[in-house]
C-alpha cells in the first residue's frame, strides 16, 4: 500500500518539474514533486549573497521566462513574476577606453504578453555604434537583423520549444540551410566560434565581443563548434536584438510564481523529499520510493526532472540496460560550462574611464571587459584556465551585471550588488583545497583587472563577496558534474536529436512505459525557460491523448 | 467582489499563522510579501556554499512543546510534511577557559549535578526553582501566551486569586539580575542563567518585566532545532495555506492600505498593482511601518499617531557569523565533558559574571566588546544540514546597532574584523575551526539585519524593545492591544503585538482567534485546555 498516490508523480523539483508540474496539473493529472533540496526550483534559485539584504542568482542570471510557453499559459504575472526591461542591453569595454554598447532592435513593448516591436532608432544607434569599428561590420549588423526578424527568430522558437525530428528531418533551424533569401548559412552550423566570428566581422572589438558571449550563453569555448541553434542564439544577445530583461527579485521569483501557480491548481510539492528509485511493474513505472522509505504511488506516469545518469543509472538502477547505452551515458561530455560566478556587494557602482567614447556605458545589465588580443581570448584563455586556475593578470574578460540599478529589492537602498563571471576549468582538474584558495582570491584578481576599466573598483567599495566555483556548483547538485552550470556541454554534438546521448534524446525512457524525462540534459539545453520540459509534455500528450494546449491557445509551437 | 477575503501584509511566522487558521476556516487569504522568499525570520538559506543549510535568523525554537499550532494541524502536518524537530540534550552549555562546564539538561536533576560541580547550593535552588518555573508555565505562562492579553488593572486582579500569579507579580517589579543574584549564590551559575535570561534582549537591570524570567528559565531546557532547517516550518504553513486556496505573492511590498469611510479597504503595492479585500486587512509589520507608513497620519487620532510615534526600538541587536566546516567541531573541555559535543547551545566568553555585565553595559553605550557569545553546531544534532561529512556553525554575539564610533554604517566596514574577533576567541574552545577548516563564512551584522527584515528597525527582532510600556495591554499600544486597530477592518499581528517576539507561533494564533470572533467565524479549532484550565481558575 503506497503512502501517497498521485496520477504523475515528478522525481526531483528542479526548473523544469516546476514547468511540467503546471502543464501536468492542467491537464487534470493529479501532480505531486519530490524535490531534495530544501527548495523546489533548482537552478531558478535566490540567495542573500554576499551579505544580508543583497540578493544574488547563484545559478541562472539571465532569464527570459517571458518567452517559454508556461508563462503566458498559466499567467504567471499574477503570481508574482515580473520582468522589467531596461534601455541598456550588451556593452563591451577595452583598455584603451574605447567601447562597444548596444541598443535593443527588438525591445518589450508589452511586458504583459512579451510583446516586441522593431524599433528603428535603437537599430540606427547599434549600427552607428559598431560603424565606429568597422563600417563592414555594421553592415553585417543590418544583414544579421533582417534575416533574424524575417525568419531566423521564429524558427528558433519553435525550435526550442518542440522535441527534437529524426534524422534526415530537418529542424525548423535546419530548415533555414535551403532558405536562399533570408536563410542561414550551414558552414556556420559547422564553424567553431572563432571561425564564425572571423567569417562575420572584421573587427577585433566584434569578434571578441562574438567570442566572449559564446562562452556566457553556450558555456562552450571559442575552439568549440556551436551549431545553428547556439550561433543564433549568440546574435540575438550580442547584437542586442532581444529586449534585456531583469525578474525583480531576483531568479528565485520565477520559482515561486511556477511553483505558486501549480499550488493554485491543487498540485503538491514535498521538500527535503530526496527520491531513491523508480518502482517497475515489469516494464512499467508505477511509482518512486522515497531515500526515507515512503512509497509514492504513480497511477499514470512518472517524469524524471534529473539528467540521465542519474535517471538511468541510479532511479532505474534495477533495469537492464544495453551496455552500449550505459558506456555512453557515462562519457557524456561536462568538461564546458564551469565559471566563476558570484556578487560583490558594493558601496557605489564602477565609474568607467571608457564613459567618454560612450556616456552610456554602464547602465547595461551585461557588460563585458577584456583586452584587445584575439588570439589571447581564441586559445591561450582556456589554456590557463585549465592550468593556472585563472587567466594571468590584465587578461580577464569579466562579465559585470549590474542588476540592482533596475531591481531595488536586490540591493539596500544606496548599496549595489554587481554579478561577476569569468570561466573556470573542470572540477577535477583542482584539488577541493585548490578550488577554496582559488574561491577566497579571485576576487582580488577580479578587482584589479576591474580597475583598468573602473578605477574605483578597490577594496574600499565592496563590503562583502562570495564568488562561487566549479566545487560550490558540485555542493549545489549532483547533475552539474565537473561543476557546470549546465547538465551536460552544450557544443554542436550535444544538441538535439543527440542530447545528451542519441537513444535518450526523446523525452521517452527506452523499454520502460509511463516514464519520461523533462531535464535541461536533453533538448532545448541548460538554462531558464528553455524547452525540454515543454517538449516532454508534447510527448505525454501524445501517449496520454491529453488536450493540445498549444492548438487551445493558438500558438505554432 | 474581491478575489480575497482577507489580505495579510508580511509572510512571516505571524502572517502565515494567522493564514493558516483564517484559510482552513474558509476565508480566501492572500498573504503579500516583500522579500524574494515567504517565512520571515524562519528562513534557512546556502549562504556559505551550496547545500550547507543555515538558519539565517530564526534558530532555537522557543514554544514547540506550549504552540496550539503543532497540535491544531496535527493531522495536516502529517499528510504534508514531515515536519520534525530535534531537542538535543544538554540543551545549553557554558563552558569556561579552564575547561569546566555547567550545562542546562532537559532534566532537572542532571542540570543540578552539573551546578553542583560549582555549588551544592545553587543546584539545590534550581531543583526547586525548576519545579516551580514550569508549574507557573503550565498553569499560566504558556495559556497566557496564547491569549490575547487583558487590560493591566484587570490582569492584576485576576493574578491575584492564585499563588501561581501572585507568584509571579512578587517577581514583575524585580529586575533579571536580582532574580538570578537572589536565587544563586556562584558567579558561574548566575552568569549562565543571567544570559538565559537576556538572551533575547531583555536588559540585566530593567525592573518590571521580571514575570519573563520564570519563561527564559524554563525555556533554556526547552530550545529545539527544526530539522532541515527553520525555513522548513515556513513551507509547511505556506502549503496549509495553498492547501485552503490561499495564496502568496511576492516580492510585492506594500506601499499604502487603502483607507474608505475609516474601513481599510485593501492595499496598493509599490509595483503599482491594488489587491482588494472583502472583509479585513491584517498587517504582521511593525507599529511604524503599518500605521505612519501605510495608513498614513491622516487617518490617525492624534493620541494615536503620538503613541505610534513613541515607540522605541531595541537595543540590542545580533551579530552572526555563519560557518561552513569541513569537519566537525572538537569542543577541548570534550575530553572532561563528553556531553559538550550533544550540547544544542554552547555559551563561550564569559568567564566571570562581571564579564557578562561588562558585554551588556558596552552594548548600551553602542560599544563592541571583545565578549562573549553564544554558538551552535546545527549538524551535530540534524546531518541533513550539510553535505555528508561536513558541518555547519553559528556564532550570536549581542551587538549594538547604532556604533558609538561610525553610527549603523560603520558595521559596514568591520563586520570582517569582528568576525575575526569571535573565531580567535572561538578558537580558544574549539582549535580545530580555523582557517584550514573553514570553507567560508557569512556575516550578519545589525545593520544587515535592519536591511534584511524591513520590519526589524534598528536590528530590533522582536519589532520593538521589551519595556514595561511596551508589553502586555501595552504591545504596541493599549488603543490596538487586542489586535484589532482603531480602523475598522485593519488588524495586527506582529510580534510588535502581545505578547512579543521570537518564534513563540502566539501572536498570529491570538489575531485569527481575534478576527473569528469579529466575523463571526466558526472556529474549527478547539481551545486548549489549559487556556482553559487557567479560565476556570480565574487567572485568564
Amino acid at each position: 500500500m503506497a503512502d501517497m498516490s498521485f496520477d504523475a508523480v515528478v522525481v526531483g523539483g528542479g526548473h523544469h518539474a516546476t514547468i511540467i508540474a503546471n502543464y501536468l496539473q492542467n491537464a487534470g493529472l493529479e501532480t505531486g514533486v519530490f524535490e531534495r533540496l530544501q527548495e523546489v526550483g533548482g537552478g531558478a534559485c535566490g540567495d542573500e549573497l554576499p551579505a544580508p539584504a543583497f540578493l544574488q542568482n547563484p545559478c541562472a542570471h539571465f532569464t527570459r521566462m517571458f518567452g517559454n510557453p508556461a508563462y503566458h499559459d498559466f499567467n504567471l504575472r499574477k503570481f508574482g513574476l515580473h520582468y522589467v526591461f531596461p534601455e541598456g542591453n550588451e556593452a563591451m569595454v577595452f583598455p584603451d577606453e574605447s567601447c562597444f554598447v548596444g541598443y535593443t532592435a527588438f525591445p518589450v513593448v508589452d511586458p504583459d504578453t512579451g510583446r516586441e516591436e522593431f524599433s528603428n532608432k535603437n537599430f540606427k544607434k547599434t549600427y552607428d555604434e559598431i560603424a565606429r569599428f568597422s563600417k563592414r561590420d555594421a553592415d553585417m549588423y543590418e544583414w544579421i537583423t533582417e534575416r533574424y526578424e524575417k525568419r531566423w527568430r521564429m524558427a528558433f522558437r519553435k525550435y526550442r520549444y518542440s522535441p527534437p525530428t529524426p534524422w534526415g528531418v530537418p529542424n525548423p533551424l535546419e530548415e533555414l540551410f535551403t532558405d536562399d533569401k533570408y536563410g542561414f548559412d550551414p558552414v556556420w552550423h559547422y564553424m567553431n566560434g572563432i571561425q564564425v566570428a572571423r567569417d562575420l566581422f572584421e573587427s577585433t572589438e566584434m569578434r571578441l565581443l562574438f567570442m566572449r558571449a559564446i562562452a556566457t550563453s553556450s558555456g562552450s569555448f571559442p575552439v568549440d563548434a556551436m551549431g545553428v541553434y547556439q550561433v543564433v542564439h549568440m546574435l540575438g544577445l550580442v547584437l542586442s536584438m532581444e529586449s534585456a530583461s531583469i525578474v525583480s527579485g531576483g531568479t528565485h521569483a520565477i520559482t515561486h510564481s511556477l511553483q505558486r501557480s501549480f499550488s493554485s491548481m491543487g498540485g503538491q510539492f514535498f521538500v527535503e523529499s530526496e527520491v531513491d528509485k523508480v518502482l517497475l511493474e515489469g516494464d512499467r513505472a508505477v511509482g518512486i520510493r522515497l531515500a526515507n522509505g515512503a512509497e509514492i504511488e504513480a497511477r499514470k506516469l512518472v517524469v524524471s526532472d534529473l539528467g540521465v545518469p542519474q535517471t538511468m543509472l541510479r532511479m532505474l538502477r534495477d533495469t537492464k540496460l544495453a551496455d552500449r547505452l550505459v558506456h555512453r551515458i557515462k562519457n557524456i561530455d561536462y568538461d564546458r560550462a564551469q565559471i566563476f560566478w558570484g556578487n560583490v556587494a558594493l558601496h557605489e557602482l564602477p565609474d568607467y574611464k571608457a564613459k567618454s567614447f560612450n556616456p552610456d556605458l554602464g547602465e547595461q545589465p551585461r557588460l563585458y571587459m577584456g583586452p584587445k588580443d584575439e588570439d589571447y581570448l581564441s586559445y591561450n584563455y582556456m589554456s590557463e584556465i585549465f592550468t593556472q586556475g585563472f587567466p594571468s593578470p590584465g587578461k580577464m574578460f569579466l562579465l559585470a551585471a549590474p542588476d540592482s540599478i533596475w531591481d531595488k529589492n536586490r540591493a539596500p537602498e544606496g548599496k549595489h550588488t554587481i554579478l561577476l563571471e569569468e570561466f573556470a576549468a573542470p572540477l577535477r582538474f583542482f584539488s577541493e583545497r585548490e578550488w577554496l584558495k582559488m574561491k577566497r582570491e579571485i576576487v582580488d584578481h577580479m578587482l584589479k583587472d576591474w580597475q583598468i576599466y573602473a578605477p574605483n573598483m578597490t577594496w574600499d567599495n565592496v563590503i562583502a563577496h562570495n564568488i562561487q566555483t566549479p566545487l560550490d556548483v558540485s555542493y549545489r547538485h549532483p547533475d552539474m558534474k565537473e561543476g557546470g552550470w549546465a547538465e551536460g556541454a552544450m557544443m554542436l554534438s550535444m544538441h538535439d536529436r543527440f542530447r545528451p546521448v542519441p537513444e535518450i534524446a526523446n523525452y521517452r525512457i527506452p523499454d520502460v512505459k509511463n516514464m519520461y524525462i523533462c531535464s535541461s540534459n536533453l533538448h532545448s539545453c541548460g538554462g531558464i525557460g528553455r524547452g525540454s520540459s515543454y517538449n516532454c509534455f508534447k510527448k505525454i500528450v501524445e501517449d496520454f491523448n491529453l488536450p493540445k494546449i498549444w492548438e487551445e491557445k493558438g500558438r505554432e509551437y | 467582489m474581491a478575489e480575497y477575503d482577507g489580505i495579510i501584509i508580511g509572510a512571516g511566522p505571524n502572517g502565515l499563522l494567522t493564514a493558516s487558521y483564517l484559510a482552513k476556516a474558509g476565508l480566501k487569504i492572500l498573504l503579500l510579501e516583500r522579500r524574494f522568499e515567504m517565512g520571515g525570520g524562519l528562513c534557512s538559506e546556502h549562504i556559505t556554499i551550496p547545500s550547507f543549510i543555515h538558519n539565517t535568523h530564526a534558530i532555537y525554537m522557543p514554544m514547540v512543546d506550549y504552540a496550539p499550532f503543532f497540535q491544531d494541524f496535527k493531522h495536516e502536518m502529517e499528510e504534508i510534511s514531515d515536519l520534525k524537530f530535534i531537542h538535543p540534550d544538554p540543551v545549553m552549555t557554558l563552558t569556561l577557559q579552564d575547561h569546566r562546564t555547567l550545562s542546562v539538561y532537559q532534566d532537572a536533576e542532571r542540570t543540578a549535578r552539573s551546578i553542583a560541580r560549582f555549588s551544592e547550593k545553587d543546584a539545590r535552588t534550581y531543583v526547586n526553582a525548576a519545579a516551580k518555573f514550569k508549574e507557573y508555565m503550565d498553569v499560566f505562562i504558556a495559556p497566557a501566551t496564547y491569549y490575547p492579553p487583558h487590560p493591566a488593572m484587570e490582569a492584576m486582579t485576576k493574578m491575584k486569586s492564585h499563588d501561581v500569579g501572585r507568584d509571579l507579580q512578587a517577581l514583575q517589579p524585580m529586575s533579571p539580575r536580582a532574580i538570578v543574584e537572589e536565587l544563586f549564590e556562584n558567579e558561574h551559575v548566575r552568569t549562565l542563567f543571567l544570559y538565559a535570561s537576556c538572551m533575547w534582549g531583555l536588559d540585566y537591570d530593567l525592573e518590571g518585566l521580571g514575570f519573563l524570567v520564570p519563561l527564559y528559565f524554563n525555556r533554556a531546557a526547552n530550545y529545539r532545532l527544526v530539522v532541515g532547517g527553520s525555513h522548513h516550518l515556513a513551507h509547511v504553513m505556506s502549503k496549509l495555506l495553498y492547501k485552503n486556496g490561499g495564496m502568496i505573492i511576492g516580492p510585492k511590498p506594500v506601499s499604502k492600505i487603502v483607507i474608505e469611510n475609516g474601513r481599510a479597504k485593501g492595499v496598493e503595492t509599490e509595483d503599482g498593482y491594488y489587491y482588494e479585500a472583502n472583509k479585513f486587512i491584517v498587517s504582521s509589520l511593525n507599529p511604524h511601518q503599518t500605521f505612519l507608513e501605510l495608513v498614513g497620519e491622516d487617518h490617525l487620532g492624534s493620541d494615536f499617531a503620538t503613541r505610534i510615534n513613541d515607540w522605541k526600538w531595541e537595543k540590542t541587536s545580533f551579530f552572526h557569523v555563519h560557518l561552513a566546516l569541513t569537519e566537525s567541531p572538537q569542543f577541548k573541555a570534550a575530553e572532561k565533558n563528553p556531553d559538550l559535543a550533544k550540547t544544542f547551545i554552547h555559551l563561550f566568553g564569559y568567564d566571570s559574571y562581571q564579564e557578562l555585565i561588562d558585554h551588556y553595559d558596552a552594548i548600551r553605550r553602542g560599544e563592541l566588546r571583545d565578549s562573549g557569545f553564544n554558538s551552535c553546531y546545527p549538524t551535530l544534532h540534524d546531518p541533513s544540514q550539510a553535505p555528508a561529512g561536513k558541518h555547519t556553525g553559528l556564532i550570536s554575539c549581542h551587538a549594538p546597532y547604532n556604533l558609538a564610533d561610525g553610527g549603523a554604517e560603520q558595521w559596514y566596514d568591520i563586520r570582517d574584523e569582528i568576525a575575526d574577533q569571535c573565531l580567535n576567541k572561538l578558537r580558544t574552545y574549539v582549535p580545530n575551526i580555523n582557517e584550514d577548516t573553514i570553507m567560508w563564512r557569512y556575516i550578519t551584522t545589525p545593520k544587515d539585519i535592519h536591511n534584511k527584515f524591513v520590519d526589524m528597525r534598528e536590528g530590533s527582532y522582536k519589532q520593538g524593545a521589551y519595556l514595561p510600556l511596551q508589553m502586555g495591554y501595552l504591545r504596541p499600544n493599549e488603543l490596538c492591544a487586542e489586535y484589532a486597530t482603531p480602523i475598522k477592518d485593519l488588524y495586527i499581528c506582529g510580534s510588535c503585538t502581545y505578547p512579543g517576539g521570537t518564534i513563540l507561533m502566539a501572536n498570529g494564533y491570538n489575531a485569527a482567534n481575534r478576527i473569528a470572533d469579529d466575523y463571526g467565524i466558526q472556529k474549527w479549532w478547539k481551545k486548549p485546555e489549559s487556556i482553559a484550565r487557567a479560565e476556570e481558575l480565574g487567572l485568564l
